[in-house]
């Protein structure tokens, strides 16, 4: 409680002894009002009606204190707010100056304290009041506490305490968002925490951020957003590019198969026609506007591909135009014009002539036209004179040259005969050469063909006679072999017989041998058989018979029935030995006697129930012989005649019967009965097995 | 003779017809020995508490016999050979 740290220590100690001083204070008014009962500063008198402790009513206390000095330590005690405004009506006369607040607010913690400490002092009050003076030291408060503010600006402070608050409120969340926004647009970790959780601190972020974007690139956005308006604007129009539809003509056909038409008949045609008049009157329209200008190009057309036509039409147009005149030049005619030069001439002069013809100024040009007409025969007929002359020339120039190539030509033809004749001599000569020489080598090859054939006629006698001297010998040498083979079989045959009946002998000896090591097998069951029967029913029962059934095993080798049987046998049987029927005889007599004691038990009998039994069958009545019934007693009965008669095999099943106590006192027995039957049947079976083998064996001879 | 025989051979457990003699053996001489030993006790109380009457030794011995009949009863009953028709029931009926 006092240990409290750096500069608190001196002022908690200051506190505690100004409080201490303070409850002195207080005891000692307490006793004034008690005494005197009226004290003339106290305001409350309800309040001093609880005075008990001195501790719980020091604040309302305070106040009515008449020693102000002592009075201002005192009230930070209280833990009622309203104690500073209680206060200060007391204090004003305080010669110190106020800051009194601020001062209170940490003496009030440590008062606390000192409350809380003083009660563990209640005796002390007492005391305290009674032995010291009332009177406070004057300079105490002095230097302790300051004295409260002025009553003036008190309450005007206390009016303004909400709305400072909140402006402070307001002043401290705005700026610390604005720092908060000024910090996340430097720091990348505090934007995105402030932008994830204050509120509108995103937006706030985002406009500064954008803020700060517009200023360094003013010019950034408006790049972007005119260039969308300035595109130019490309239309396509509607029809355009490809389409699935066939190209239509301006003049849509209507041909209908169906309809009546040409196609179908000829009569039709002209409703047809009409009809698509009808149906097409435009483009029909149109049509017979074209027809007449077809027909005028046509027209136009013809008039070139036929000029010479033409001509000879305007001769004649102007011929019938210069009949019609009144007078007129009559074109030239000449029949012995070959020239055509003068030809064209006279086409010239015509075409003049009827330019005049029909200029009507006929006369005027009637001089030069006939002039021109007169030269114009002129010098046709100089032509024709020229031509003469010409013809004659060249006739007499053909027949000079005509005798020149005729002798010419007798000259050559004498010659080339002659070279002929002198070619024909040398071939003849060269043939009769050539003719000499073919003779002679076809003589030669004739020689040689002859020597040749000569040769191979030699060579083949030769060979020949060869021929038959081998085959000669291969004769003599077959008879010899033959002869030789025949006495050899002769001798030979009868060893090969010699060894076959030797073979058959051989196969005979053995067969035998089998058949006799067949015979000593049996033989050799036989007598192991016997063996054992001897061994279980010799009448030193039981004893162990292994030995003799090893052998008989081994003597059967791999006889599958015998294996088989003694395979069958309890191996207890041949270990132990088998009781002889005497024997079980003997035992059964024994057995029966202790069956018929307990003959007569009830069913899970207790010591009661044997011991009536027991008793009761002393007195039951022996049956005799092939008794009737399936009672213990008449089982016995017959189990007994079967033994008597030998019949072990009937005698177990009689005892099988057996139930409860009567059947676990006979199960030794019919254990010992089953192992002896058991050991019997398979001897049967095997002694059947020799039998049979022996019959094989003799059959087989 | 006998001894080499029970020597060599060691008999491993009676003859079958002889396993009810053995029972009753057992058991008389077990209801004997009870029979005995009851008799015994009630004697001794009698001298002790009773002032040598008759009865403690009365009831001592029948005591021992009831024992000794019990044990026999349910030995002679149990071992009918296999379970009976009737045990089977009871065993079906207490499972």
């Amino acid at each position: 409680m006092l240990r409290l740290s750096s500069a608190a220590p001196a002022r908690a100690i200051a506190n505690i002894a100004r409080s201490q001083y303070a409850l002195k204070q207080q005891q000692r008014y307490l006793a004034d009002i008690k005494f005197p009962q009226s004290t003339p500063t106290s305001t409350k008198p309800g309040e001093i009606k609880t005075p008990g402790n001195g501790i719980g009513s020091k604040g309302p206390l305070s106040e009515p204190q008449p020693v102000r000095k002592s009075a201002s330590p005192v009230t930070p005690t209280s833990a009622s707010p309203s104690s500073p405004t209680k206060v200060v009506p007391p204090t004003p006369a305080g010669p110190k100056t106020q800051t009194a607040p601020p001062v209170v607010a940490p003496t009030s913690s440590s008062a606390v304290k000192t409350e809380t400490v003083t009660p563990s002092s209640p005796a002390e009050k007492p005391v305290a009041a009674a032995a010291t003076p009332p009177p406070p030291p004057p300079v105490k408060p002095a230097s302790d506490s300051a004295p409260p503010p002025p009553p003036g600006s008190n309450p005007v402070k206390k009016t303004h305490r909400l709305r400072n608050f909140i402006i402070t409120l307001t002043l401290l969340t705005s700026l610390s968002f604005g720092g908060g926004v000024f910090y996340s647009l430097k720091s990348d970790n505090f934007h995105d925490f402030f932008t994830e959780y204050i509120p509108f601190g995103e937006e706030a972020v985002l406009y500064f951020e954008e803020r700060e974007f517009r200023r360094r690139f003013p010019n950034a956005l408006s790049r972007l957003m005119p260039a969308k308006e300035a595109l130019p604007k490309v239309t396509i129009p509607r029809s355009s590019g490809a389409t699935w539809r066939n190209y239509e003509e301006e003049k849509p056909k209507t041909t209908d198969v169906g309809k009546h038409g040409p196609h179908i008949s000829a009569k039709g045609t002209k409703d047809q026609q009409a009809e698509r008049a009808e149906l097409t009157g435009g483009p029909k329209a149109n049509s017979s506007e074209q027809k007449p200008a077809e027909a005028t190009v046509l027209g136009e057309k013809t008039g070139p591909t036929g000029k010479d036509s033409a001509k000879v039409e305007g001769v004649t147009k102007l011929g019938k135009a210069s009949g019609g005149s009144n007078y007129s030049i009559s074109p030239v005619e000449m029949e012995s014009v070959n020239d055509p030069v003068v030809q064209d001439l006279v086409k010239v002069v015509n075409t003049i002539i009827s330019l005049v013809n029909n200029s009507g100024s006929a006369k005027a040009f009637e001089d030069v036209i006939s002039s021109a007409k007169s030269e114009l025969s002129h010098l046709n007929a100089q032509i024709a004179t020229i031509k003469g002359d010409l013809e004659k020339a060249t006739e007499e120039k053909l027949k000079s040259k005509d005798v020149e190539f005729a002798s010419a030509a007798q000259s050559l033809v004498s010659k080339v005969n002659s070279e002929v004749s002198d070619l024909e001599h040398k071939w003849k000569e060269e043939f009769e050469h050539e003719r000499e020489k073919i003779i002679q080598s076809y003589r030669e090859r004739l020689g040689n063909e002859l020597e040749r054939s000569h040769k191979i006629a030699e060579q083949r006698l030769r060979n020949e006679l060869l021929e038959q001297a081998i085959e000669m010998k291969r004769k003599f040498i077959g008879e010899i072999e033959e002869r030789v083979e025949t006495e050899r079989n002769g001798r030979l045959g009868k060893l090969q017989e010699l060894t076959n009946s030797v073979d058959e002998l051989s196969k005979l000896s053995t067969s035998w041998a089998d058949v006799i090591d067949a015979n000593l097998k049996t033989q050799q069951m036989h007598v192991a058989l016997e063996a054992v029967r001897a061994a279980y029913e010799s009448p030193e029962q039981p004893k162990p018979f292994l030995r003799e059934v090893a052998a008989l095993k081994e003597v059967a080798g791999d006889d599958g029935v015998v294996s088989a049987a003694i395979a069958s046998i309890n191996p207890r049987a041949y270990q132990e030995g088998v009781p002889t029927q005497t024997q079980l005889v003997d035992r059964f007599r024994r057995v029966a006697e202790e069956v018929r004691k307990a003959a007569l038990l009830p069913e899970d009998a207790g010591f009661a129930g044997h011991a009536s039994s027991w008793l009761l069958s002393k007195v039951l009545f022996r049956k005799q012989g092939l008794a009737q019934g399936n009672d213990v007693e008449s089982i016995l009965t017959r189990t007994e005649t079967f033994l008597q008669e030998g019949d072990i095999d009937s005698a177990a099943r009689e005892m099988n019967q057996l139930s409860g106590w009567s059947r676990t006192l006979a199960k030794d027995w019919l254990k010992e009965a089953r192992l002896l039957l058991e050991v019997q049947q398979a001897v049967d079976v095997i002694a059947a097995e020799a039998r049979l083998q022996s019959l094989r064996v003799q059959e087989r001879n | 003779m006998t001894s080499t025989t029970s020597n060599t051979v060691a008999k491993p457990r009676p003859a079958s017809e002889g396993l009810l003699n053995e029972k009753w053996d057992h058991c008389l001489a077990n209801l004997l020995v009870k029979s005995t030993l009851g008799a015994g006790f009630g004697i001794i109380f009698s001298v002790l508490l009773f002032k040598r009457r008759a009865f403690p030794a009365w009831v001592g011995l029948g005591f021992g016999a009831g024992r000794g009949y019990a044990e026999c009863d349910r030995e002679f009953k149990g071992a009918a050979g296999g379970v009976t028709k009737t045990v089977g029931e009871r065993l079906k009926r207490s499972s």
